[in-house]
């Protein structure tokens, strides 16, 4: 009795209908990652919703979907789902192929046989390189690494949460001959912990590089500058003062904020001074001018691009894109030799007859 | 010479032209009109292929890279597909269920910018090219597979208008030229993602990030392999195939138009 329960879990959990089931469900959770913005804090949703769908939102996760506990559950399940199916179906697919298979097949003429067989196999194939897709990838969701460096040419940086260093020795913005921008390029050497260098390459857009799974990524550049704050003529911090950002003397309780550089013939800045968390002034200069307010300076001068480099581990890429190949392959296969020519051909001639 | 401009203006009034025949025939219920429908589609179609042509030359390569210009290739393949299936199934009253089409898709570029704008860095990628390329071929199949289940379901309500019936493909043909239409698309498709995910993978270090456009085109590849499933196990054949596949269709054009317009993504510069 216990027996025969399980055997009905079992082929009830391998079933296409449990299979499209899953896919409905996986389908409208995806729909409603698109339409709730993901991401954002509680007091945002709270902002922009009722506090009923603020709680919903939170409560089953839906302000980050695609890592939600939900969704997770629902692959998880596909992914069973998929592997029983494709599990059985191996075996059937084996016995066909030796020709022991149900009655069907003796009734068809040897070509529609071998196709159907040509078939079936595609089928397959198509199904286990999706399982191969999704096992690939949620391995490399679940293990992902992400993390970014920026700086100017000749400064080294060490990447957070890894012991190597990024060490940038150029960066150019390459135009074409309407002078509108082609490509960005930054010239990097990545460095181990006690700086040798492992490899001295560049990072483009689209063109990556990528170090023992590691992969650097040009992703924004900026300006930046060399910004230097005294006090009475005195030096408080020298220092690389990035666009966007701020400069702050902690024990002075004053700061700078560089907001923006137009790099024209006149070259400007737009910066703020903020003294103990209040804006005091705000203002456009010409660069290399000395900034005066009370007793303080600033003085920001030689400005240069910056770059902002991505740092990424996806684990898993190749087994993705094997999968992806056999589903592609498999996909190809099926509808070259279709499956249901076997029951079109029957139905035709119960019909006829 | 003929520019850009002119030879899609041209090619529009042609299929407008065409659009209007093809009414015609079926008000006045004479078949030979189509013959002059579909030589006015043809004649469209050159004028669109010179605009095309003008495009790819001033702007250094294949116009694939905006919505206006994703939209002109669009509705350039679509008229391109007519003639070829046309030519191939001597369909004669195909033209009045993709004028409608054409023209839809035309109009919709007529709303975009159609500025030739430099390639931003990221958008320069052989891979790119392979995606939205595959896209044209995949959008447009699931296109045809919509038309010719609307043409099932008009057929099946117009059951004692001889002249209809007479020029229209019998139910079981159409239904499997949808299934057929929806296979082929299915498969572009795949390749569309595949080829996207390729080239997230190289500008932006992940193959899958869920963004809008992304989380979209897989949803329209779940409910057209839905619609494969369901037709292999349930039988779901002819009427309600037909419907699955024009509501199906509804994705396909959300995928293209509603997450551009209605939702943000990293996919909102295309
Ligand atoms: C994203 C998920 C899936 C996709 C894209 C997919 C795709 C396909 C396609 C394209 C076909 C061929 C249809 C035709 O020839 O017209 C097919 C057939 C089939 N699929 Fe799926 N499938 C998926 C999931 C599943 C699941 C979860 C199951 C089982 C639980 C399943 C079971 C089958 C079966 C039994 C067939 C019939 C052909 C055969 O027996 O080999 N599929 N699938």
């Amino acid at each position: 009795m216990k027996k025969r329960s399980l055997r009905k879990t079992l082929v009830f959990l391998r079933s296409m209908k449990f299979g499209i089931f899953l896919l409905i469900l996986i389908m409208l959770l995806s729909m409603v990652g698109t339409f709730i913005p993901q991401g954002l804090d509680e007091h945002s949703y709270s902002h922009e919703y009722s506090e009923m769908v603020t709680k919903i939102i939170i409560g089953l996760g839906l302000d980050d979907v695609y890592n939600s506990k939900i969704f997770g559950v629902l692959f998880v399940a596909f992914t069973l789902n998929l592997f029983l199916c494709s599990t059985s179906r191996f075996f059937k697919i084996i016995k066909k192929f030796k020709g022991t298979s149900s009655i069907e097949n003796i009734e068809l003429d040897s070509t529609d046989k071998i196709e159907n067989k040509i078939g079936y196999l595609g089928s397959w194939l198509l199904h286990f390189g999706i399982l191969l897709v999704i096992i690939f990838y949620s391995y490399g969701h679940i293990t992902y690494f992400t993390e970014s460096v920026y700086g100017v040419p000749g400064m080294i940086r060490s990447i957070n949460g890894t012991e190597y260093q990024v060490k940038i020795n150029d960066f150019t913005i390459e135009y074409d001959e309407e002078g509108v921008i082609k490509q960005y390029i930054s010239q990097i050497d990545l460095l181990d912990k006690s700086q040798n260098i492992l490899k001295s390459s560049y990072a483009a857009v689209n063109s990556p590089m990528r170090y023992e799974g590691y992969t650097f990524y040009q992703t924004a550049y900026g300006w930046a500058a060399e910004c230097q704050v005294l006090k009475s003529g005195e030096n408080l911090v020298k220092d690389i003062i990035y666009e966007q950002t701020s400069l702050n003397v902690p024990s002075e309780n004053i700061g700078i904020f560089f907001n923006k550089y137009y790099p024209d013939d006149d070259p400007m800045l737009l910066y703020a001074i903020h003294y103990r968390g209040q804006i005091v002034k705000m203002n456009f200069a010409p660069i290399g001018e000395t900034i005066k307010w009370n007793q303080y300076e600033f003085k920001i001068d030689n400005p240069q691009m910056y770059t902002y480099i991505e740092v990424n581990k996806m684990k898993g890429q190749l087994g993705a894109a094997i999968g992806a190949f056999i589903m592609i392959l498999g996909l190809f296969i099926v509808f070259k030799y279709p499956i249901n020519k076997t029951i079109n051909s029957k139905e035709k001639d119960s019909y006829v007859r | 010479m003929l520019g850009e401009k002119e030879g899609l203006i041209i090619a529009i009034i042609l299929y407008v032209l065409a659009m209007f025949i093809y009414i015609m025939l079926f008000t006045s219920k004479k078949i030979e009109y189509s013959k002059y429908g579909s030589w006015l589609i043809r004649f469209g179609f050159i004028f669109h292929t010179i605009a095309i042509l003008n495009r790819t030359v001033e702007a250094g390569r294949l116009p694939l890279a905006s919505q206006y210009e994703f939209a002109t290739s669009f509705a350039w393949a679509i008229s391109l597909s007519f003639i070829v299936y046309e030519w191939k199934y001597k369909f004669k009253t195909l033209g009045i269920f993709v004028t409608p089409f054409i023209l839809g898709v035309t109009a919709y570029a007529a709303m975009q910018s159609s500025e030739i704008k430099p390639l931003l860095p990221v958008l320069q990628s052989k891979w790119l090219f392979f995606h939205v390329s595959t896209a044209i071929f995949s959008y447009g199949s699931f296109a045809i597979a919509c038309a010719l289940s609307t043409i099932f379901i008009i057929r099946e309500r117009l059951k004692n208008d001889e002249f209809t019936l007479k020029h229209l493909p019998q139910q079981e043909a159409l239904d499997q030229m949808a299934y057929k239409a929806i296979s082929f698309g299915f498969f572009m498709l795949t390749i569309v993602i595949v080829t996207g995910a390729i080239w997230a993978e190289r500008a932006w270090g992940r193959y899958w990030r869920w963004d809008p456009k992304e989380t979209w085109s897989f949803i329209t590849w779940i409910i057209y392999a839905i619609y494969l499933h369901v037709r292999l196990n349930k039988g779901w054949k002819n009427k309600k195939a037909a419907i699955y596949a024009i509501a199906g269709f509804a994705a396909v054009i959300f995928t293209y138009i509603g997450v551009n317009t209605l939702l943000s993504g990293f996919h909102s510069y295309l």
